[in-house]
């Protein structure tokens, strides 16, 4: 877990001598947490690590010792179970001018291998450039082999860039490169059909694809084997039609994440893959505050962005 | 299933020491060393219904160096602290500033496994030792002048009259601290009252000293030691306090009264400072305990079988308390 906690500690967040860093976490991933605050005691910051309660769902807000020692750093690792993301917490430690990184999940596996081993300072460069393109863009289409054809406007929301690199206060979550975007409310039509992965909800790698048929922005259906099931059903439960908003549409751009694991963090960073999110969109751009937001990701998709290409088959044809 | 002893030490040091409630705020400040022990303590708070958040801290470098700013934070917002750490924490703005805000804080500097299954921990009735606490603790605080002597010829006499009084119960209340399981009173001498002969016999838990092979002697004159004889353990004591020529680190700075009926010396410091049946004297800063003598150290010399008088009554013989 060495190279990756120097990797955490050096590139993503660039740890100064004399830096603050609280590496919150709980109980299950003390030992990632450890090897952090190890390689941050390495180049000179004054590492704490901080074993909260077990939250029981993500983005609970962590209990008040936390979220006061949080204020009070100038970089926070989050390997935690429950993510902590979209928290006030999160919120307020970035307004006090903390650098964030994320870790929600995070495996001893993700310290050894795959994603963390990416070049970020060049792929940064195309995730900027992809954000852009995605900012300048009004309409996405997105196909696959497996049967996806959606449809959607981007036009007026801002493309977004998450390159694993937080060099000023604010937010990174690692190692998922990507750039996104929020489908414009109400306007998202067609057919997602999911060959990759939904890492939330335990549901992981598909095994039997998953199919949601979209009309006017709204998941109206979901059809597959035992995944396609439980998904439905939980989603049922929480009687909140918000949850079947298209929140989301996002690019995976880290060549270093080569196969889905159901690991959220590895999944949706697989290079030329993209993710729809649907639910919540508050905390992307979009307007939508529901009860919860899962990411559903397709294997060799094409799409284009107006009416260029800029992923065929998997393939990335931006530059 | 039953309980290891470690939990047992655990669970008094919860339940009993800090009386933690369901839903209260627990936050345990640790290190590498002691995460362990940390552990326990954690477990046991969660066990009651506590929310615990463990920090695990830098080791210091030195006693009484700030925790980092985050935990500082941190141990703000509890409502009762543990400080399972190798490297004391105890007089730090951190934890007064906890206090301040109503925490209550179990110190447990250097912490080990033979002290959280100690019969210290285990065997003490700490409510009813906390009111033998308070009686002699009330009886200090009425009295003016205070004459110490022991069978080996200790014989020293100092005022005490305005000096607040100490009184570590071990169940604290908020704003208080408690270095569990050293149930003591302590009360710092008027500077420059005291005067007489200090034996040392018992232990000085500083220093790798620890159990005195032989007693040190040491002449006390207008509130200073000014002669320290005895073995090789009073010489150590001796050049670690001149290394640093500063008369005040001489300077009579407390006495402290055990009063741990379980507790049994060890050389350790929590272990040896609450031994029901022994007093020491601690030399060298005072102003972290109410006096104005400010040094760069602070070391206590226990001594058995004191006999203290206030105001030329017998107040405790020995091991027996006669307030």
């Amino acid at each position: 877990m060495q190279r990756g906690a120097k990797v955490l500690v050096e590139t993503c967040a660039g740890v100064r001598s004399g830096e603050h860093v609280v590496i919150v976490t709980d109980a299950d991933r003390v030992n990632i947490a450890r090897e952090v605050a190890k390689a941050a005691t390495a180049v000179g910051g004054e590492a704490s690590v901080v074993v909260s309660p077990f939250r029981s769902i993500d983005n609970e807000e962590p209990t008040a010792p936390v979220s006061a020692a949080m204020n009070l750093a100038d970089v926070i690792y989050l390997p935690v179970t429950h993510a902590l993301s979209h928290t006030a917490a999160v919120r307020s430690a970035i307004a006090e001018g903390a650098r964030v990184v994320s870790m929600s999940a995070f495996t001893e596996r993700m310290m050894d291998e795959g994603g963390l081993f990416a070049d970020f300072a060049t792929r940064r460069l195309l995730c900027q450039a992809t954000a852009r393109r995605l900012s300048a863009a009004s309409f996405v289409r997105v196909t696959n082999p497996a049967g996806t054809d959606l449809s959607f406007s981007i036009e007026g929301r801002s493309g977004n860039s998450h390159a694993c690199i937080v060099d000023q206060p604010g937010f990174t979550a690692v190692p998922n490169i990507e750039a996104n975007t929020s489908p414009v409310e109400g306007t998202t039509e067609g057919v997602l059909v999911v060959d990759g992965s939904i890492p939330y909800y335990g549901v992981g790698v598909i095994a039997e694809p998953v199919r949601f048929a979209i009309s006017g922005g709204f998941v109206r259906s979901i059809e597959g084997g035992n995944q396609a099931g439980f998904l439905r059903d939980l989603l049922a439960r929480q009687n909140d039609k918000w949850v079947y908003n298209i929140a989301q549409f996002a690019i995976g751009l880290n060549p270093e994440c080569r196969e889905f694991t159901g690991e959220m963090l590895n999944d949706e960073g697989v290079n030329g893959t993209i993710h729809i999110g649907i639910g919540t969109s508050s905390s992307l751009g979009g307007v939508v505050q529901a009860k919860t937001h899962f990411d559903a990701i397709i294997r060799k998709p094409s799409v284009w962005l107006d009416s260029e290409e800029v992923i065929r088959d998997g393939e990335i044809l931006l530059a | 299933m039953a309980n290891s002893k470690r939990e047992l030490g655990a669970q008094t040091l919860v339940s009993v020491n800090g009386r933690v409630q369901p839903g209260e705020s627990v936050v345990i400040v640790t290190d590498q060393k002691l995460l362990t022990i940390a552990e326990l303590v954690g477990e046991a708070a969660n066990a009651v219904g506590a929310s615990v958040v463990t920090c695990i801290i830098p080791q210091r470098s030195q006693d009484g160096q700030e925790p980092p700013p985050p935990v500082a934070a941190a141990m703000a917002e509890a409502n009762v602290i543990f400080s399972p750490v190798s490297v004391s924490i105890t007089h730090t703005r951190a934890v007064r500033s906890a206090l301040d805000r109503g925490a209550r804080a179990i110190l447990m500097t250097a912490y080990t496994g033979e002290i959280i299954t100690s019969a210290g921990l285990l065997e003490t009735d700490f409510e009813a030792q906390a009111e033998v606490c308070r009686r002699l603790g009330a009886a200090l605080n009425d009295g003016e002048m205070l004459r110490l002597t022991s069978p080996k010829g200790t014989d020293l006499s100092f005022s005490i009259a305005d000096r607040r009084v100490n009184m570590l119960t071990n169940i604290p209340d908020p704003g208080q601290l408690a270095p569990v399981p050293d149930i003591e009173v302590n009360v710092v001498p008027l500077e420059g009252s005291a005067n007489g002969i200090l034996i040392a016999d018992a232990s000085v838990p500083y220093l790798g000293i620890g159990v005195l092979k032989e007693p040190i002697i040491c002449k006390v004159e207008d509130g200073f030691i000014t002669s320290m004889e005895g073995g090789e353990q009073a010489l150590v004591l001796r050049e670690a306090l001149e290394v640093h020529q500063n008369r005040n680190c001489f300077n009579v700075a407390e006495l402290g009264i055990g009063l741990n009926p379980n507790a049994k010396l060890t050389g350790r410091m929590l272990d040896d400072e609450g031994v029901l049946g022994t007093i020491h004297i601690g030399i060298g800063t005072s102003h972290t305990l109410g006096g104005s003598v400010v040094a760069p150290t602070h070391y206590d010399l226990l001594m058995w079988d004191p006999t203290i008088e206030i105001d030329g009554t017998v107040v405790q013989r020995g091991a027996e308390v006669l307030v």
